[in-house]
């Protein structure tokens, strides 16, 4: 099984703020994936890494089963609710998701919160892109 | 991107060692310093080992010669074998230790002195 060779790699974070069902938050603008290639992403759990670099609580293992993802690009919501979790590796025997190089128009994708069990306020969702620059 | 035809010609461990808790500042840039065969290098793959259970904070970011990031906040723990029993294949070239370093945010160093070793993987 082919696994990605990574080239650049960028840590987003989302926070989810005062929860709720169906609440969706959009990704904010990242300067460094414009007009990048996205051929991998991963998720990770307060397993993983407790503290995000900008200080927040990440989402529980159990939290990330709350949330969906939806990732756009142009105007087509290429992946649509996509379970948050089935991208941790470390939930699938370390295994990365591969995607088919996207240009990802990411203040247009968003998360949405399923359910708010297992999820606190103002708790982070963190999201490790892998691209190729322009 | 086929790993399996994947040969290393050099396997080079760094070693870190992360002082006690109370001298480590969080969100503190630790810079990689010492290790002048080991600029300029392509990194093919990346693990960690002897990494502490509670280190579950500390991310990585790798800078090439020319200052541009690589690596944004890499979460160490994924580097980890123990953790992710496959090992984190890279292509990067040109890379400067040197300006590249790790962070721990919060408080998730475990007390006493513990060390962190990065094995790289990697050609000239």
């Amino acid at each position: 099984m082919i696994q990605p060779i990574i080239e650049n790699s960028y840590l987003v974070e989302i926070n989810l703020g005062t929860i709720a069902a169906q609440k969706q938050i959009n990704f904010n603008f990242i300067p460094q994936l414009e007009g990048s290639t996205i051929y991998s992403i991963q998720t990770f759990s307060a397993s993983d890494l407790a503290i995000s670099p900008n200080g927040s609580t990440v989402v529980s293992t159990a939290g990330l089963a709350a949330v969906t993802v939806t990732f756009t690009v142009g105007d087509n919501q290429d992946i649509y609710l996509y379970p948050t979790s089935d991208l941790r590796a470390a939930s699938n025997a370390g295994f990365q998701r591969l995607f088919n190089n996207k240009r990802l128009n990411l203040t247009k994708s968003f998360v949405t919160i399923q359910t708010v069990a297992g999820i606190n306020n103002n708790e982070s969702v963190l999201f490790l892109f892998h691209y190729r620059t322009k | 991107m086929n790993q399996s035809d994947r040969i290393f010609n050099n396997i080079f461990t760094v070693q870190y060692t992360i002082k006690a808790f109370n001298s480590i500042n969080p969100s503190q840039r630790n810079y990689f310093t010492g290790f002048p065969n080991l600029y300029n290098i392509k990194v093919k793959a990346l693990s960690v080992t002897n990494i502490n259970p509670s280190i579950t904070n500390a991310v990585l970011t790798l800078a090439d010669r020319k200052k541009i990031i690589k690596l944004t906040n890499y979460p160490i723990i994924d580097l980890s074998i123990t953790n992710n029993p496959r090992l984190k294949l890279f292509n990067i070239d040109g890379i400067d230790l040197t300006s590249s370093y790790w962070i721990i945010g919060g408080s998730g160093v475990g007390f006493g002195t513990d060390t962190l070793l990065f094995n790289l993987h990697f050609h000239y």
